[in-house]
C-alpha cells in the first residue's frame, strides 16, 4: 500500500520487489528525488449513469506509485509500464492524471491523485500540462491545427515560450520522429503511425516532467516502435506506458511494472520476468499463450487480385503493385509490414472502397472465377477500419447491428433474434446501450459483430490488435471465423501474426514482398520481412 | 478527401502577405453591396475571376462553382416573380414571367453571390489557417475568438471528411448506396446523416479536453511560432492591394 496518509511522507511502493523507499518531504518541496512523481492512492471513479452503464464502476480502490525518473533523478529509474486490457480502465486512468476527467466527462471521483506532491483534482489541465503530458490512444482527438509544425509549436506558445526558441524545439522535436520534410504538412493527412510520431514530438517539445503515454505503440511498425520507445525513455522525463500487450521492448525499458484489471492494480513488480508476474500477465490474457493457429474447415474458395496498380492523386511517392495475390478462405493470414508499406491501401482496393488504376479482382472456388466490380467487392469482402469509431455511429447498438440486415430485407424478427446471438458472441452490453459511451474494447467488439453478420466471404482486419490484449484479440478473430470463411490481419505484432495465423504476407513500399505458411515462418526474413520479423 | 480549403503553393496570390488580402476582401465586399448596374457586378466578378484562374489555375474555379450551383439555381428561378416592375422581357400568354427589373435583379444578386464567394474562396485558398489567426490577431481580435473562426473553419471540411468516411463504413455494410429513387435517398442518407450529427456532438468535449491539455486557457501572455511580414515587405503587399481597390471601387463611387 502507497504510504500515502502522512501529509509530509511519500514513498515508493513497498511492494516492489521488496524494496521500498521512504523519505520526508519537506513542505513546498517538489523536486525531492526519493518520492514518487505520481502517487494514486484509493482512487475510485464511475461514469454518472447511463443505460447500459450503470453502476459499473470504472476504477476502484486503485493506489500505485510511479518513482521519478529522468532529468529529476538520473541515477533513479526512467519509467513504468502498466498493462491491462481495453476495458480496465487504462484511458480513463490517463485522462484523470491529465486533469481531462471528471472535468469532461463527469462522474464521481474519490481519493487522491498527486503530481509532484500536488493534489491535481482541483487543478484545470492547462496548468497542469508542464506536469504532466498525455499521448493519447485515438491520436486523431489531440490534433488541433493544420500543420504538423504549429501543432507542435501549439503548447509552447500558450507557456508563452519566445519564438526563437520554440523554432529550435520544434524542428528537433520533428526531426526525432522523423517528421522533418512533413513540417507544412496537413496532420490530417498523416498515417496512424505518423499522427503518434507527431503526438511524442508534442511532448517531447513540451518537455512535461511526467509523460503518459496509452497505448502509442500499436500502429508503429519495429523500427518506430523502438525508435519512439527510446525518444520517450530519453527525453528527460518520467514516462508510464500504458500497454494492452506484453511488449519485451517495451518491458525492457521500464523498472515499474504493473497489472491494471477491473479497475484495481492485481499485480506489481519491479522484475517484468518475475514468474508471479508473468502468470498474472498471461491469465489476463496480457501475454501470450501457446500458438493456435486456424480452426476453421478447409474452403476451396479464394479471393485473387491480378496486374494491381494504384496510385493516390497528388502524392507523387507511394504507387501499390501487386503482380499477383491469391486469399483463400479458410485460413487466417496475416498482412505485415513497416508504416507506410500500403497495407491498408491495399485492404481498402480489395474490398472496392479504392479504385485501382490498372488490375482486376475476383472471387472464385471449384465452381470457376468471376471478376467483380468494386461495388461488388463490398458484399462479398469486409473492412474493419484502424479506427472502430470511424464504423460505428448509430445511436444504439441494436441500430449498429441491425443496419446491414434491414438492408438485405431480412424480417424485423429475425433480425432481432441475430442482434441478440451477436451480442451474446461478443459480449455486448445490452441492445440498448449508446455505442459512444461503450469502453474501447466493446466498440471494437461491435464493430466486429456488425461485419459477422452479414456473411462476407472474406474479411479485412485492419490492425484491430490496436489497444487490445492477446485474449481479446484472438477471442474476436475466433468468434469472426465461425462465420466468415477468410480473415486477413493487418498487424505490427509479429508475435500476435505467428500465433493466429496460417499465412504471413510481408509488404514493402507498395509490393508483397514475402509469403509463408506455418511452419516456414521464418523463411520470411531472406525476403524482406527482417524489419518486421524482429 | 477534403481536410481543409487551403492549398499550399507559390502563386503570386500565395505570395502576398494575408492582412492586405483581408483588407481587400472588406473592399470586395463593400464593392458588391453599394448599388450598382449589374454590368459594373459582372466587371467586378469576372476580374476576380481571372485572377483566380491566371494564379491558381483555371481547375480552381470549379469547388466553390460546385457548392454553389444549387443555389445559383433557385437564386434564378425563384428572384424574378418577385420583381414585377419595368417591361415585360419573357410572356406565355397573358402572364409575365420575367420583366426588366426582374432580371436585373436577379443578375445583381447572381453576381453578388458568386463574386463575394469567389473573392472569399480567393483567400481561404492562398491563407493558412494559423496565417489567419495571426492576421486577425493583428488586426485586434482577441486570441480565443481567432481560434473559434479558425476551427469552425477547420471543422467544415473535416464534417466533410467524415461525411464521406461514414459513406465508406454504410457502403461497406449495406453494399452499394442506391441513389436513383427518391425514397431510397432518404433511406440512403438519413443514417449517415445522423451519423455525421453524432460523430460532430461527441467531438466537442474531445476538441474541449485537446484544447485545455496544450494550454487553452492559461492567463500568461501567448507567443507565436508563425511570423508574417514586416517593413517593405508589407507595405509593397499593401500597396499593391490599395491599388486594386481603388481600381475596384472607381467605377461605382465615381458613377464611372
Amino acid at each position: 500500500m502507497t504510504n500515502m496518509h502522512c501529509p509530509d511522507t511519500i514513498g515508493l511502493d513497498s511492494n516492489q520487489g521488496g524494496r521500498s523507499v521512504v523519505a520526508r518531504r519537506a513542505p513546498g518541496r517538489r523536486d525531492d528525488v526519493d518520492s514518487p512523481i505520481l502517487s494514486i492512492d484509493e482512487l475510485s471513479f464511475r461514469f454518472t449513469a447511463l443505460e447500459g452503464s450503470q453502476g459499473i464502476p470504472v476504477l476502484e480502490g486503485l493506489s500505485l506509485a510511479v518513482p521519478r525518473g529522468g532529468r529529476n533523478a538520473p541515477s533513479a529509474p526512467a519509467g513504468s509500464i502498466l498493462f491491462g486490457r481495453a476495458d480496465s480502465g487504462k484511458t480513463t486512468l490517463a485522462r484523470i492524471v491529465s486533469g481531462l476527467v471528471p472535468r469532461f466527462t463527469g462522474g464521481s471521483l474519490g481519493g487522491k491523485v498527486l503530481i509532484d506532491g500536488r493534489d491535481i483534482r482541483p487543478v484545470p489541465p492547462y496548468e497542469l500540462m508542464q506536469s504532466v503530458g498525455l499521448v493519447s490512444q485515438d491520436s486523431d482527438e489531440q490534433l488541433l491545427t493544420t500543420r504538423c509544425d504549429t501543432e507542435v509549436a501549439f503548447a509552447l506558445e500558450s507557456l508563452g515560450v519566445p519564438r526563437r526558441q520554440m523554432r529550435e524545439r520544434v524542428s528537433e522535436s520533428l526531426q526525432k520522429v522523423g517528421l522533418p520534410d512533413f513540417a507544412a504538412r496537413n496532420p490530417a493527412t498523416l498515417s496512424g503511425g505518423e499522427k503518434k510520431r507527431l503526438l511524442v514530438a508534442c511532448l517531447d517539445a513540451l518537455r512535461p516532467s511526467l509523460w503518459i503515454v496509452d497505448e502509442a505503440l500499436g500502429e508503429l511498425d519495429i523500427e518506430w516502435k523502438t525508435r519512439v520507445l527510446d525518444i520517450i525513455a530519453g527525453a528527460g522525463g518520467t514516462f508510464l506506458l500504458m500497454e494492452s500487450r506484453w511488449s519485451s521492448l517495451a518491458a525492457s525499458r521500464g523498472t515499474s511494472f504493473f497489472l491494471l484489471d477491473q479497475g484495481r492494480i492485481r499485480a506489481r513488480s519491479t522484475d517484468p520476468r518475475e514468474p508471479a508476474f508473468l502468470a498474472a500477465l498471461t491469465d489476463a490474457g496480457i501475454r501470450q499463450g501457446s500458438p493456435r493457429g486456424s480452426r476453421r474447415p478447409a474452403n476451396d474458395g479464394f479471393l485473387r487480385a491480378e496486374g494491381l496498380r494504384f496510385r493516390f492523386d497528388g502524392t507523387g511517392g507511394f504507387a501499390l503493385g501487386i503482380d499477383m495475390l491469391e486469399l483463400h478462405f479458410g485460413e487466417t493470414c496475416a498482412l505485415v509490414g513497416r508504416n507506410g508499406s500500403g497495407k491498408s491501401t491495399l485492404g481498402k482496393i480489395l474490398c472496392g472502397l479504392l479504385r485501382p488504376q490498372a488490375g482486376t479482382i475476383g472471387i472464385g472456388g471449384k465452381w470457376g472465377f468471376k471478376k467483380l466490380r468494386a461495388d461488388e467487392l463490398c458484399t462479398k469482402v469486409g473492412y474493419l477500419f484502424q479506427n472502430p469509431d470511424h464504423q460505428i455511429y448509430l445511436p444504439s447498438v441494436r441500430e449498429e447491428l441491425s443496419l446491414g440486415l434491414r438492408r438485405q430485407r431480412v424480417e424485423r424478427r429475425e433480425i432481432e433474434a441475430r442482434a441478440e446471438e451477436a451480442a451474446r458472441i461478443f459480449e455486448l452490453p445490452n441492445l440498448a446501450a449508446p455505442p459512444a459511451l461503450l469502453s474501447y474494447g466493446a466498440r471494437r467488439r461491435l464493430q466486429a459483430a456488425t461485419f459477422f453478420l452479414l456473411s462476407r466471404d472474406l474479411l479485412i482486419l485492419d490492425e484491430i490488435d490496436s489497444g487490445l490484449s492477446y485474449r481479446e484479440v484472438e477471442s474476436l478473430i475466433d468468434a469472426l471465423a465461425s462465420r466468415v470463411p477468410g480473415i486477413v490481419l493487418i498487424t505490427h505484432d509479429m508475435a500476435l501474426a505467428k500465433a493466429a495465423c496460417d499465412r504471413i504476407l510481408v509488404m514493402d513500399e507498395g509490393r508483397v514482398t514475402g509469403d509463408a505458411r506455418r511452419g516456414r515462418f521464418e523463411s520470411l526474413e531472406g525476403a524482406g520481412g527482417q524489419a518486421v520479423l524482429k | 478527401m477534403i481536410v481543409e480549403f487551403y492549398r499550399p503553393g507559390d502563386s503570386p496570390l500565395h505570395r502576398l502577405d494575408p492582412r492586405p488580402k483581408i483588407l481587400f476582401l472588406v473592399v470586395v465586399l463593400i464593392a458588391f453591396f453599394l448599388p450598382s448596374a449589374p454590368w459594373v457586378l459582372f466587371l467586378f466578378t469576372a476580374a476576380i475571376v481571372a485572377v483566380i484562374a491566371i494564379t491558381l489555375g483555371p481547375a480552381q474555379l470549379l469547388p466553390p462553382l460546385k457548392t454553389l450551383w444549387p443555389i445559383l439555381i433557385l437564386i434564378f428561378l425563384l428572384t424574378p416573380p418577385f420583381h414585377r416592375g419595368g417591361l415585360p422581357i419573357v410572356r406565355i400568354f397573358d402572364i409575365t414571367l420575367v420583366t426588366s427589373e426582374g432580371l436585373d435583379t436577379t443578375l445583381v444578386l447572381l453576381l453578388r453571390f458568386l463574386g463575394i464567394t469567389f473573392g472569399f474562396f480567393a483567400v481561404v485558398r492562398t491563407v493558412a489557417l494559423d496565417d489567419m489567426v495571426l492576421s486577425l490577431r493583428w488586426f485586434g481580435l482577441p486570441y480565443a475568438a481567432c481560434l473559434v473562426m479558425t476551427i469552425t473553419l477547420r471543422t467544415i471540411p473535416s464534417l466533410a471528411a467524415t461525411w464521406h468516411n461514414v459513406i465508406d463504413a454504410h457502403r461497406l455494410r449495406t453494399g452499394v448506396l442506391d441513389t436513383r429513387r427518391r425514397r431510397r435517398i432518404v433511406e440512403t442518407y438519413l443514417p449517415v446523416l445522423t451519423s455525421v450529427l453524432i460523430e460532430a456532438v461527441k467531438g466537442i468535449p474531445v476538441l474541449a479536453m485537446a484544447l485545455e491539455s496544450r494550454g487553452f486557457g492559461r492567463r500568461n501572455p501567448r507567443t507565436s511560432y508563425a511570423e508574417l511580414k514586416k517593413g517593405r515587405a508589407l507595405l509593397g503587399d499593401m500597396l499593391v492591394l490599395m491599388a486594386a481597390s481603388v481600381a475596384l471601387l472607381w467605377p461605382v463611387l465615381f458613377r464611372w
